[in-house]
């Protein structure tokens, strides 16, 4: 881990980068390589409220030094299934599955990730997803479900923004601008 | 300051960001009013009358666009204090959301505590320009 920058109250600490990370992103500026419209909408627009939703109800406790209670613990899990239902369409997508109305019309998408995007996609959105999902799954075992402490809430918050920060580097590196 | 003087409208289609954005802001001692919905925002803003609005730009399946809801208010209120947050980054409306007055345009996903300074931001200035003469 690395000290990536301090802001608000806390000390954020940022993931290690991928290895080949520059040669990665460099491969997508030098290659012109740009991510599918429906898994950009997939990306910014599912994904993207889902990590907001995460990092909302963390701060909402975090802030002000309070662990969060079970209650809202639950519900980061929930936002944690439907990112793992949106990572299984991106990075597999001939799995489709219905479980989220909201992704019906998706569900005949047939268009892979670039295997550069793909690999970086897994290191710094699957990687974090399942870092969340083993803190608050461990405070919400079913024998004795407890509050999560206020410095897992820290790292929770480390790993919401080092996924913001592949989302907007990877925004810059593709150079797409979307409207929606 | 008297932060409970200052009054917010928080505007997302996700209610758990709406609820705890609202929830941040409330613990910051402000008056907040929450939507979930571009016609739930309309009305609000209405009522409330609010001097700032956290808005989401896209608004998901709503009728009403949160553009459209953020030209309306503004047709009503130049005044009110915008703070955009959205996934859309087209040079268009980024541009459309300048003309209108929109200083702070922060680009899901929300990972940080930056909205929050900007939320603060917003409210001295209202209150320098609207409330601190009682």
């Amino acid at each position: 881990m690395r000290l990536l920058t301090v802001f608000g109250k806390g000390i954020y600490l940022m993931a290690n980068p991928h290895p080949d990370e520059q040669v990665l992103y460099g491969k997508i500026r030098d290659e012109e390589i740009k991510v599918p419209l429906v898994i950009w909408d997939l990306i910014y627009r599912y994904l993207g409220d889902e990590i907001s939703a995460i990092t909302q109800i963390t701060v909402s406790y975090h802030r002000y030094n309070e662990v969060i209670p079970v209650s809202d613990a639950k519900k980061i899990l929930e936002h944690i299934k439907k990112i793992n239902v949106i990572i299984r369409k991106i990075l597999h997508h001939d799995r489709i599955e219905n479980e989220n109305e909201k992704l019906d019309e998706l569900k005949n998408y047939n268009t892979p990730l670039h295997p550069v995007i793909n690999e970086l996609f897994f290191h710094y959105i699957g990687n974090d997803v399942y870092g969340i999902n083993m803190i608050v799954s461990y405070h919400l075992d079913p024998l004795d479900e407890s509050p999560i402490p206020v410095e897992e809430a820290q790292k929770i918050l480390n790993k919401t923004f080092t996924m913001k920060q592949f989302m907007d580097r990877l925004r810059e590196a593709t150079h797409q601008e979307v409207k929606f | 300051m008297d932060k409970s003087k200052i009054k917010i409208l928080v505007v997302d289609d996700e209610e758990d960001i709406t609820f705890f954005t609202a929830k941040i802001l409330e613990y910051d001692g402000f008056k907040v009013f929450k939507a979930l919905d571009g016609a739930q925002a309309l009305e609000a803003f209405e009522k409330e009358k609010p001097h700032i609005c956290v808005l989401d730009a896209h608004l998901g399946y709503s009728k009403i666009t949160g553009m459209e809801v953020l030209e309306k208010m503004k047709a009503k209120d130049k005044n009110i204090e915008v703070i955009m947050i959205t996934r859309i980054t087209d040079h268009e409306t980024v541009d459309r959301a300048k003309a209108l007055g929109v200083k702070d345009y922060l680009l899901k996903p929300l990972a940080s505590t930056q909205w929050v300074e900007n939320v603060h931001a917003a409210a001295n200035r209202v209150w320098e320009r609207n409330l601190s003469n009682g």
